[in-house]
């Protein structure tokens, strides 16, 4: 865990700390937090009178392009505490969000997402509910203008495209006796889901 | 939902521009164990009604399951990036939310909104696009509506947190 979370927060100029104030609300600040190899904990400088309390915390690094794509984020749970060097953030947990673990993520988020659909629904004993398609396309259909590249295909239509195109080589190697040609990888994409 | 009208007093102008304007904040909530959970969430100020909007989707609904145990919540706008604004304030809005088991799929009331998403993130408009992807993200337009009414508003001029920050009791209300 503790090469995961210096791996990773490496490629974030700052992390947002959360811990929890005196009336039990959760504050959070941005910070830059300063790996301790020896002891595997991070230090945080927090200015005097901030109201965090020692205990649980979590640490977020998050981070989104100008048409708020090529999402990156993870989270560690720990705790905050203090000792004769300051602030310290001991990690527990390393949880890691969008653009984290390439296309078998994502693939893992598409299908496990449908699964805790299902379950939610469940549950409560409901159907699964009709999406109303035209009433959301009647919203995307207002003119935009789409800056370079996001109309890009996102995994799950890359995923497609590719088996689709598996499928016309296979029949093609087949017909023609052929086993020459290459499929290009896929590469992974970001999903935008915040929420 | 209905919901009565609830302005905040005396909320300073960058701060509302903050609102507006940031693309993301880091929502927070509590787990079980009383740990605080932060993911960046898309926020929608009505200033009408003096609180946030937000949504998420079943399949990641575990800050709605938070809230109905623990309502206490926060919202932290640290990061500007697209917002256009030069300088901006970082803000914390400690706050209280309500997330009804109510799932919403129609677009009606929310139109605004997902107008805005649609403009500030034009990526996700292949969502839903054609079958395959009807099929496979159905989930994300079953959505939890998330209601969060400031208490406490603390802001950092420049996002500065070395400093200390302008604070305003959200109480006040009418």
């Amino acid at each position: 865990m503790w090469n995961d979370i210096k791996k990773h927060l490496s490629n974030f100029e700052s992390a947002v700390l959360t811990g929890v104030d005196a009336e039990g609300y959760p504050f959070s600040v941005r910070c830059r937090p300063d790996a301790d190899d020896a002891a595997e904990v991070l230090r945080v400088q927090l200015p005097a009178g901030m109201p965090l309390q020692a205990g649980p915390a979590s640490l977020l690094c998050h981070k989104h392009d100008e048409n708020l794509w090529k999402l990156r984020s993870f989270l560690v749970r720990g705790a905050l505490s203090r000792d004769e060097k300051g602030w310290k953030f001991e990690p527990l947990r390393f949880i890691p969000g969008a653009g984290i673990g390439g296309l078998p993520a994502t693939v893992r988020f598409f299908t496990g997402s449908r699964r805790n659909a299902a379950r939610y629904l469940k549950k409560r004993g409901l159907a699964r509910p009709r999406i109303p398609w035209d009433e959301i396309n009647a919203v995307k259909s207002m003119p935009l203008h789409l800056p370079k590249g996001a109309g890009e295909l996102l995994p799950v239509e890359r995923t497609a495209s590719w088996l689709a195109s598996r499928r016309k080589y296979l029949r093609s190697a087949k017909d023609e006796d052929s086993s020459s040609g290459g499929i290009s990888g896929v590469e992974p994409r970001p999903h935008a889901a915040y929420g | 939902m209905t919901h009565s009208s609830h302005k905040v007093v005396g909320l300073p102008s960058e701060v509302e521009e903050v609102f507006r304007e940031y693309r993301t904040c880091e929502m927070s909530t509590f787990a079980r164990d009383g740990t605080p959970i932060t993911w960046p969430t898309l926020p929608f100020w009505r200033p009408d009604e003096g609180r946030f909007m937000i949504t998420t989707s079943i399949s990641l609904a575990q800050k709605a399951f938070n809230i109905r145990r623990n309502p206490r919540v926060s919202l932290l706008f640290s990061n500007p990036t697209a917002s256009g604004l030069h300088d901006p304030l970082a803000v914390l809005v400690q706050a209280d939310a309500e997330a009804p088991d109510e799932i919403v799929t129609s677009v009606e009331g929310f139109e605004d909104e997902m107008r805005r998403v649609y403009q500030r993130q034009p990526a996700s408009r292949a969502y839903g696009s054609n079958p395959l992807t009807r099929y496979f993200m159905d989930w994300y337009y079953m959505r939890l509506v998330i209601h969060v009414t400031p208490r406490r508003i603390l802001w950092w001029p420049g996002g500065d947190f070395s400093q200390a920050p302008f604070e305003l009791e959200a109480d006040h209300v009418e």
